[in-house]
């Protein structure tokens, strides 16, 4: 699409039709003096419901084009990294669930296997399997609402309640594991914190097998329907790059183009055993690493998460749910920087440990902050609604910028 | 790949054999530890091709110790002489100085090279009284933002950055405050910033 990247000058003989003034006004009182028009600094403030969450966007626009745009956060700064050091290992696993809100059994995962490989703790294989599922299933219901609030953005609201209603059922089988809906405290150090009911494997399968059909009809709504396409294809393209220069991981990087994924190319619990694909940005409508693209790689995930969960929940060995884990986790001195695949990019933690109950520092690396922080370079020369579209492309969680 | 002993000997002998001070491989990722003053020219060394081509920046971050004074190890004990065993020499009195060790704030970096998939912890130590280093935004853009919550939190200054603000905690606010001996200001644009109704009900009973 050549005419993403607007002019910036106004001459209203090039927009509208060719020898009429696209403005129904007097085109003399657009010579008068007093018709001066100067750049305006709009707060798209901390409130607003496009910017997924509290999300200020402080945008310099000419009429309805940005010229600069400068994210500021913190308004959900909730002091996770002070507070993690004055609590134990375990504890630490409720504040790790807050981070990503949507997605909490990956902050989990990632959490717990860090303070293992600390720890040097063996984790029994029906527990990974376990983990597995959880964080599985979570992310299928993050690219859900990753996949509803973009529509939303567009002004579609039909796919944002079929994605929704299906995301129910995700949680229903999540409440039944863990016994709660969002925020689960369900993957610790060393296992998880019970054992599933008995019939839940076969809710599971159910449910994959109700939600598989599904996808097609969330497909058929939005994907190449043209009214999206044309608000999303060819905007705000990434290159790889700009990818790498900005630190971007996750299914941004992948619409580049690139592909790399940790639960392949470096795989930790027990991701080797099975059989799945890396969906990678081809361009198919617009560029690749275009908003579209990113959406398109999103819901080719959820496909391949239903595949790993179907070979998880069919090769599930008997055995313990957690495996030895001593009763006041004490790591040994050293330090740690461990990265997971989130739901939204690469998270990473690096501990610090002195050999204490508490961990000395804790530094949280969160994939939405680098994301926001290319917001800045991409968004000049875009409309405001792109803007909007091109933030969202980008599924961003606050609780993970912020912290 | 690239061999982590093979690297350091270049980092050695293209910037400077005092350049790294420690390196550890025994950690995940490696670390090196770089000294002060060549820190920018490892970093420039590490982000070109024959360098390890380290294109990304993953994590920048900061460790604070406070100044610490460590204790001498505690004499031994000598075993109680049972009967019938002559008792042990007496050892000479020896007296061991408590050591000071200096506060410092430390700078991490986490770089990743995705041409070679090899990650790499790259540290530098920074007094704790004047925590100042060079940034690393004209290397890797995404330093950026992680430079700025450094300053935030731990009151890095970091040369060369183009715009270097408070990020998470209010552009007024007082303090540094991820650091180990930071006290929280009491009123904020006036209002009470820990206000004791908030206050945990345990902690709050034994006030």
């Amino acid at each position: 699409m050549s005419d993403r990247k607007q002019t910036l000058e106004y001459n209203p003989s090039k927009l509208g039709i060719p020898g009429q003034s696209y403005l129904d006004i007097n085109p003399k009182l657009l010579e008068m003096e007093a018709m001066n028009t100067e750049d305006l600094l709009v707060h798209m403030g901390p409130q607003h419901p496009s910017t997924h969450g509290v999300l200020q966007l402080q945008v310099i626009t000419d009429g309805e084009i940005v010229k600069a745009c400068d994210p500021h956060i913190g308004f959900l700064h909730r002091c996770f990294e002070k507070h993690a050091e004055h609590i134990d290992y375990l504890g630490v696993t409720p504040f790790v669930d807050r981070l990503d809100y949507i997605c909490a059994m990956s902050n989990e995962m990632v959490w717990s296997i860090a303070c293992e490989k600390l720890g040097e703790i063996e984790v029994p294989e029906r527990a990974e399997h376990i983990r597995v599922v959880a964080t599985e299933l979570n992310r299928i219901a993050s690219h859900l609402v990753a996949f509803g609030t973009f529509g939303l953005d567009a002004g579609a609201f039909t796919p944002f309640m079929w994605a929704m209603r299906d995301r129910e059922y995700i949680l229903d089988l999540l409440e039944e594991m863990a016994g709660v809906r969002f925020l689960y405290n369900y993957i610790i150090i060393g296992g998880v914190q019970r054992e599933w009911p008995s019939g839940l494997a076969t809710k599971i399968r159910d449910f994959l097998d109700y939600f598989e059909p599904r996808l097609k009809e969330l497909d058929e709504l939005l994907t190449y329907n043209p009214i999206f396409t044309r608000r999303v294809a060819g905007l705000a393209q990434m290159t790889p790059e700009f990818c790498f220069k900005y630190g971007i991981t996750g299914a941004n990087l992948r619409a580049s183009g690139i592909k790399w994924d940790l639960r392949k190319n470096r795989p930790y619990s027990v991701y080797p055993k099975f059989d799945f694909e890396i969906p990678v940005g081809e361009g198919r409508i617009g560029t690749v690493g275009d908003s579209w693209d990113r959406y398109w790689v999103r819901l080719q995930e959820i496909r391949q998460c239903i595949r790993i969960v179907r070979q998880a929940v069919d090769t599930m060995p008997q055995g313990d749910y957690r495996g030895k884990v001593p009763k006041v986790f004490r790591p040994a001195a050293g330090e740690i920087f461990f990265r997971g695949e989130a739901a939204k990019g690469e998270l990473a933690f690096h501990i610090v440990s002195t050999g204490g109950k508490t961990p000395y520092r804790v530094k949280c690396k969160s994939p939405c902050f680098v994301s926001v922080s290319a917001l800045e370079e991409m968004s000049p020369g875009l409309f405001i609604a792109d803007l909007v579209m091109a933030l969202g492309s980008l599924d961003i969680v606050l609780g993970e910028i912020d912290r | 790949m690239i061999n982590f002993e093979t690297l350091v000997k270049n980092i050695k002998s293209s910037v400077g054999a005092s350049a790294v001070v420690r390196e550890d491989a025994s950690k995940l990722p490696p670390i090196i530890v770089v000294s002060r003053a060549d820190f920018l020219n490892v970093m420039k060394y590490l982000h070109s091709k024959e360098g390890g081509d380290f294109n990304v920046l993953q994590s920048m971050g900061a460790v604070d110790f406070l100044p610490e004074v460590k204790k001498p190890a505690p004499k031994a004990v000598p075993k109680p002489a049972s009967e019938g065993e002559a008792p042990p020499p007496a050892q000479p009195a020896q007296e061991e100085k408590p050591v000071e060790v200096p506060g410092r704030i430390e700078c991490v970096y986490h770089l990743w090279s995705y041409a070679n998939d090899f990650d790499l912890a790259v540290k530098v130590e920074l007094p704790r009284e004047k925590p100042e280093i060079e940034s690393v935004y004209s290397l890797w853009v995404g330093a950026n933002w992680h430079e700025r919550e450094a300053y935030d939190l731990f009151g890095v200054f970091f040369s060369g950055h183009p715009d270097l603000r408070r990020i998470l905690c209010p552009v007024d606010w007082e303090g540094h405050a991820l650091l180990k001996d930071y006290k929280v200001q009491e009123t904020w644009r006036g209002i009470v910033v820990e206000p004791r109704s908030k206050m945990n009900p345990w902690l709050r009973n034994l006030q």
